[in-house]
């Protein structure tokens, strides 16, 4: 259960190595440096130490490598090293989920490679292939077809699009014209990246939130400033300001919930959080929910924003006692 | 110019202190000394065959070193073979790395299918499973070719913030028991969890992994964000099956409630778009309004889900649904009227 680390993950890159430049005779240093991310310096250890291994220190048992400093690298003898190392379980269901996700985000791309790819794969890892299935990737975000097929047209024609879009923030349905950029999917989740000529900046649209999509008659114009997709959890999180709230134990789901900056633990299992936000509206829904179960710290007007959407809510229901509310 | 068929250069090692990148040469000579041979080799062998072992001041020093780095080897995936009582001399283990079990079998793929390879290995760039991706993708890339970095228009990322993640993988391949320290939402302290792990889910932006439960003797679903500590190893490799094939997914997704009662709410004209798209049946209302019908489970985590819409949203029935908007209503005004 320990990562490689030190000795275990060099040795590893060694084992990789030796196979890797048998198959490029005459590759440079820089090159094998590069792929390897390490640098030369570090590469020409590696070789050093290679030339120093083998079943026996006679002439003819170590393994033989030419190389120079600022030249090209070339295996002479591989002694029993020639052949990578077999996948690892860890390693065999890494990439085969990975190509299981690739596979299943919406859009037209070739398939039919994923799947050759995939049966070449579980053929060489063998008896490894089954590590795999101790790794499931739920894709389950509806995606309308029309609109999968929609966005794909207009990245492969590089043509702009016509979306409506059911935004998280405001939960209200906008138009808006965008030019596309890339499909993503993160954590099971897809999204289309893309420069929104509406808000004028870069946007990531959840792919099941676009009701309706139009191609337009015109090419797609990204502009050089657009920033470049961000990916991963972080490149998600909405940029906004801070509010600060304390949470109860029954309200501690928001943390894992939503991308928070700072957790501190207060009295009596309550934490504070502080969490970016970009919509006012998104986080009064928030606390219309959580109820008792959270205290705004920070704006203080923000309660009072609270207080007035759940006076007005309960103004359409009958009352028990007005002296309650 | 450097070549490797000069003189070997042998150092010193007794006196010499311990420099970086020692013990890689000597896992790399191990490894040599046990694909070398066709018989085993008897620890006795390979004690007087490295210098590192040769110098151990004892043999439980050695033995020590040995095991270690035979550890080490395996977990790298290095498959060691104990051949017991070699030689015929009574119950001396001895040890090889056979080449056909050593080497990944002969397989090459086109220059557009190490492209695909490349994109999979991405996807777990900024995960605890990149370095497994990154390795494997190296190995496969031996035969020759080189995944190219141009885009295919789909890009696709696995994150896991969780530290549990690797730990709960590593023992649901290994059938490894595991102890952990779990606090639900709804406790204040943690309780200590035991599992005979089957693997790791995600869904939903989630991480779960899924096992027997040695206390609750049921099957059970645990979120990593919730893993608070270590997962501690809690019994040897291999001692527990695991289902054929299960269905991981499903058994997560079996925690998600379904669709029982049907509401009747109206909505705002313009506004919860999520609910519309949910919706059974939209029709118009009074101005201004819809009239939406919606199923759901459980009234109070539909409640949850209805309170937030605020004055856009009005529940007409069932009653118990619509008592419990109101209540949380009651609750926020009460909560936010304390905090200004």
């Amino acid at each position: 259960m320990s990562s490689p680390a030190g000795a275990g993950a060099r040795l590893s890159r060694l084992l990789a190595l030796v196979p890797w430049l048998l198959s490029r005779p005459g590759i440079t240093l820089t090159e094998a440096a590069d792929h390897f991310g390490v640098t030369t310096d570090a590469l020409v250890a590696d070789l050093d130490l290679l030339i120093c291994s083998g079943p026996g220190q006679q002439h003819g048992e170590l393994v033989d490598i030419w190389y120079w400093d600022d030249g090209t690298v070339k295996v002479l003898d591989p002694q029993s090293l020639g052949r990578p190392l077999r996948l690892t379980a860890e390693e065999a269901a890494a990439l085969l989920v990975a190509l299981r996700v690739l596979a299943q985000v919406p859009g037209g791309h070739d398939r039919a490679l994923i799947d050759s790819v995939t049966a070449k794969l579980e053929d060489a890892a063998g008896a490894a292939a089954a590590g795999r299935a101790a790794v499931s990737v739920t894709v389950e975000e509806r995606v309308d077809p029309a609109v999968a097929e929609c966005v794909r047209r207009a990245l492969d024609e590089q043509r702009a699009l016509h979306i409506r879009y059911a935004g998280a923030a405001r939960d209200q349905v906008s138009e808006r014209v965008v030019d596309p950029v890339a499909l993503l999917s993160v954590d099971g989740r897809p999204y289309l990246s893309a420069w929104c000529r509406s808000a004028g900046a870069s946007r990531t649209f959840r792919l099941d939130r676009i009701l309706a999509c139009d191609l337009r008659d015109e090419p797609a114009a990204v502009p050089a400033e657009a920033a470049p997709p961000e990916l991963g959890r972080d490149g998600l999180r909405p940029a906004g300001a801070a509010v600060t709230l304390d949470l109860l134990a029954g309200a501690r789901w928001v943390a894992e919930e939503y991308p928070v900056d700072q957790v501190q633990p207060r009295a009596g299992g309550a934490v504070r959080v502080t969490l970016p936000v970009a919509d006012e509206r998104w986080i009064v829904r928030l606390l219309l929910r959580l109820g008792a179960d959270a205290r705004v710290v920070s704006p203080p007007q923000l309660a009072d924003r609270v207080a007035a959407a759940a006076r007005e809510a309960l103004a359409a229901y009958p009352t028990p006692s007005d002296s309650e509310v | 110019m450097t070549t490797g068929s000069g003189e070997p250069d042998l150092p010193e090692r007794v006196a010499a202190p311990p420099r970086p990148g020692e013990r890689t040469e000597r896992l790399l000579g191990l490894l040599f000394l046990l694909m070398a041979s066709r018989h085993p080799v008897t620890k006795a062998t390979i004690r007087q065959a490295l210098p590192d072992y040769a110098a151990s001041p004892s043999e439980g020093a050695f033995e020590r070193m040995f095991e270690r780095d035979k550890e080490e080897l395996r977990s790298m995936g290095i498959p060691i073979q104990t051949v017991e009582g070699t030689q015929g001399a009574g119950g001396i283990d001895g040890y090889r790395v056979l080449d056909q079990e050593y080497a990944l079998p002969e397989v090459s793929f086109t220059s557009a299918e190490l492209t695909v390879l490349g994109l999979a290995a991405q996807v777990w760039e900024q995960a605890s499973l990149g370095p497994a991706a990154r390795n494997a993708l190296r190995k496969l890339e031996a035969a020759g070719g080189t995944a190219r970095e141009d885009s295919v228009g789909v890009i696709a990322r696995l994150t896991t913030p969780e530290p549990s993640f690797g730990a709960f993988l590593a023992a649901s391949q290994a059938r490894r028991p595991v102890r952990f320290d779990y606090r639900r939402p709804d406790e204040a302290v943690p309780t200590q969890r035991h599992l005979e792990p089957w693997g790791v889910v995600s869904r939903r932006r989630h991480w779960y992994v899924v096992g027997r439960d040695r206390d609750r003797q049921a099957v059970r679903v645990f979120r990593l964000s919730r893993v608070s500590g270590k997962v501690m190893p809690d019994g040897p490799e291999g001692s527990y099956q695991t289902p054929d094939a299960p269905d991981l997914g499903a058994l997560v997704a079996q925690a998600d409630s379904d669709s029982q009662h049907r509401a009747r709410i109206r909505v705002r004209s313009g506004e919860a778009a999520s609910l519309r798209r949910a919706a059974a049946a939209v029709r118009p209302d009074d101005p201004g309004w819809d009239l939406l019908e919606l199923d759901y489970g459980d009234d109070e985590s539909f409640a949850d889900r209805l309170v937030g819409h605020g004055p856009a949203v009005q529940v007409l029935a069932p009653q118990a649904l619509q008592a419990a908007v109101v209540r949380r209503l009651r609750a926020a005004l009460a909560a936010a009227r304390g905090a200004s």
